[in-house]
């Protein structure tokens, strides 16, 4: 087994609290194969105020490095703010055809945050990251992908924890003594999802997997549905 | 050896051997910019000497970060350097054309 395919296993378990999802579909994916993904601020369903503008420096480095161009989330922001769109609410009901003219992107991925909360307890600090993605086409408004993920970070399960290496591992000093524990557990969760091998996101031009990666999933999509037995065969 | 051991994880996590862009500061600056300590003029000194090493290194540039360092310069009042800072972003990535040629139009 592969150093991935093991972490993947271990991630699958412990980590992310899936259960057994079922395979993504790909087939409009394919179709609409995007290049570059404009990322809206997240709408924030829950009550700590600072989750959207937090979120924001989890998203560009797991996504770029699918191989997609990312267009700078933080300017995204500010000029959409500037053009009368002060909220990530706003900033998603924009049509998609005025996205389209301003940023000339392929795809939005929409993102709702649904949970974002650390439980301080006597013995234990737990951390829980709820996140909803909405990959939608610019031109069709077709929807390419859409999953759910919540991570989870217990403090309980020491230092010597898998997953507690990879976050520290993944978040620099800087930013490790500035964040709050959300912050690193939405980069994981963001980094975790898109490489997921079942409902991850296709890589991107950019990658050098990806001719690999799109042979892969035309052949399992042509396997998914066989073609019709040809006319007059018996 | 343990943060090794733990970084050459999280790297077979996002899919691959090496990251494909050398991110450096650009991710924290973002985080920076939410925090009462942000400063647009220290940020584009960070960001723009972290690009001038990467390139001198031969590795890529993330996308976005020319555009934001550019957006730096925009808020210390730099214009020319912001917009040669959008038109660098728009040479190494042209998905970002409509966006950057806009922007240069909207600055004042």
């Amino acid at each position: 087994m592969t150093r991935a395919a093991l972490l993947a296993c271990l991630l699958g378990t412990s980590f992310l609290s899936a259960c057994v999802p079922a395979r993504a579909n790909y087939d409009a994916y394919l179709d609409h194969m995007p290049r570059s993904i404009l990322v809206l601020p997240p709408v924030n369903l829950t009550t700590d105020v600072k989750a959207s503008a937090a979120f924001l420096s989890t998203i560009t480095c797991p996504l770029a490095e699918c191989g997609y161009y990312v267009y700078p989330v933080a300017v995204v922001d500010e000029l959409m703010k500037d053009n009368g769109q002060p909220t990530p609410g706003d900033m998603h009901q924009v049509p998609l055809d005025k996205l389209g003219e301003v940023f000339g992107a392929d795809a939005v991925l929409y993102i709702v945050i649904k949970e974002w909360k650390t439980q301080y307890l006597v013995v234990d600090t737990s951390t829980t990251v709820t996140l909803e993605y909405r990959l939608r086409d610019i031109r069709t408004g077709v929807e390419l992908w859409h999953q759910q993920v919540t991570a989870r970070h217990s403090s309980s399960q020491g230092t010597n924890n898998l997953f507690a290496m990879l976050v520290s591992a993944a978040v620099s000093a800087i930013a490790k003594a500035a964040s709050t524990p959300e912050w690193g557990v939405a980069r994981q969760a963001n980094t975790a999802m898109f490489a997921d091998a079942r409902r991850g996101i296709p890589k991107g031009h950019r990658h050098p997997d990806f001719a690999k990666d799109q042979e892969r999933l035309k052949s399992e999509r042509a396997a998914a549905s066989p073609p019709a037995p040809e006319a007059g065969s018996p | 050896m343990r943060t090794m051991t733990a970084l050459a994880l999280a790297l077979a996590l996002a899919g691959c051997a090496q990251p494909l862009y050398d991110w450096g500061q650009y991710e924290d600056a973002l985080w920076r910019m939410q925090t009462d300590k942000f400063s647009p003029e220290q940020e584009a000194k960070v960001l723009s000497g972290e690009i001038d090493a990467t390139l001198a290194k031969g590795r890529r540039v993330p996308p976005g970060k020319l555009a934001t360092l550019g957006f730096f310069y925009y808020r210390s009042g730099d214009r020319e350097a912001a917009r040669a800072c959008f038109q660098r972003e728009k040479e190494l990535y042209p998905e970002s054309a409509d966006f950057v040629d806009g922007m240069i139009r909207r600055m004042p």
